[in-house]
């Protein structure tokens, strides 16, 4: 059946078919003992990650009260907080002005004086007459 | 649970050997599944031993495993990495096995007998795998990979360490080694009421 008036190899489209047709075919499957060789490998030199260790802190009240949000350290340090205003409160009763900030406070400084004449003496300046 | 395989399963190539190098065993478990098999197959090919081709495979493995933690990413493919190992693997045997340098062995001239002339009614399947058994190592590699495996001349070309050129130049060769050697099979292989 094979003619020999034509090139005898096999044209590149039945070459291309042939590679299509076994490129498609199903690969064997990977033996059972091959996959677990190939896993018991992977385990074997797997590198171990070991995770970071976190410390609970030993307490003090400045951990309590930087803790972090939601941990029971923030609680105590609004706990804390709160006794301070209490405190502060308890032992400055004294109005800001007769007692926060002293009698200095309680007096006024003029620092616009009503007598503008009053004002030019004191720098020394002259005043052009208008006009 | 599942929502983190299939997570797995739809992975870059990349980032599951990040997630090996971390400590993920269930990342092991899937490069192996997606790689294993084509490796094995790409093996079986070369080497033409089923045994060998194991042997290859989980060794090209291996190797990915101790460089997972090393890996740069970006520089190259994961597949391609294991596709030149492999490649690599296998020359080494043929060439122990063969004793000759590589590309020394003729090509078949346009009309030689074909190795394939013993078979009456060869698979189409057989006859392909025994006629590229018997091409030179680096012309099997470049048609095995291109037409077989399917990957483009650029990948194949860093697969083999050559130029695309170089590659092209293989293929064609390759091809035409191989319509030489199954001309003998045109009719057994169903090929000749066609052309």
């Amino acid at each position: 059946m094979m003619s020999t008036e034509h090139d005898p190899r096999l044209s590149d489209a039945a070459l291309e078919a042939l590679f299509a047709q076994v490129r498609d075919a199903a690969e064997p499957p990977v033996p059972d003992a091959l996959m677990a060789r190939v896993l018991t490998d992977a385990q074997r030199l797997q590198p171990v990650i070991t995770a970071p260790v976190r410390h609970r802190s030993r307490g003090g009240w400045w951990a309590a009260l930087f803790g972090a949000p939601g941990s029971s350290g923030t609680a105590a340090g609004l706990v804390a907080a709160g006794l301070a205003g209490v405190w502060i409160g308890f032992v400055q009763p004294l109005d800001l002005s007769s007692g926060l900030l002293g009698a200095a406070s309680a007096e006024t400084l003029d620092l616009y004086p009503a007598d503008l004449d009053t004002l030019t003496e004191v720098l020394d300046l002259e005043i052009p007459p208008e006009g | 649970m599942m929502a983190f395989d299939s997570a797995l399963t739809e992975a870059p190539e990349e980032a599951l050997l990040r997630l090996y190098a971390n400590g993920d065993g269930e990342a092991a478990r899937e490069l192996s599944r997606r790689f294993l098999p084509r490796m094995l197959a790409y093996g079986r090919r070369m080497l033409g031993d089923g045994t060998e081709a194991e042997d290859v495979a989980q060794e090209a493995m291996l190797r990915l495993w101790r460089i997972a933690p090393d890996w740069r990413a970006g520089e190259a493919q994961v597949s391609t990495w294991l596709w030149r190992v492999v490649a690599n693997l296998c020359t080494d045997r043929l060439r122990k096995r063969r004793g000759v340098a590589l590309d020394q062995i003729a090509e078949p001239e346009d009309g030689a007998p074909s190795v394939l002339q013993a078979m009456v009614a060869a698979d189409r399947a057989a006859a392909l795998e025994m006629a590229l058994a018997a091409l030179p190592e680096r012309q099997r590699q470049a048609v095995v990979l291109r037409h077989l495996e399917g990957l483009g001349n650029p990948e194949i070309a860093q697969v083999m360490g050559i130029g695309v050129e170089a590659v092209e130049s293989l293929t064609a060769r390759g091809k035409r080694a191989l319509a030489a050697r199954l001309s003998g099979q045109r009719e057994a292989l169903g090929y000749d009421d066609e052309h």
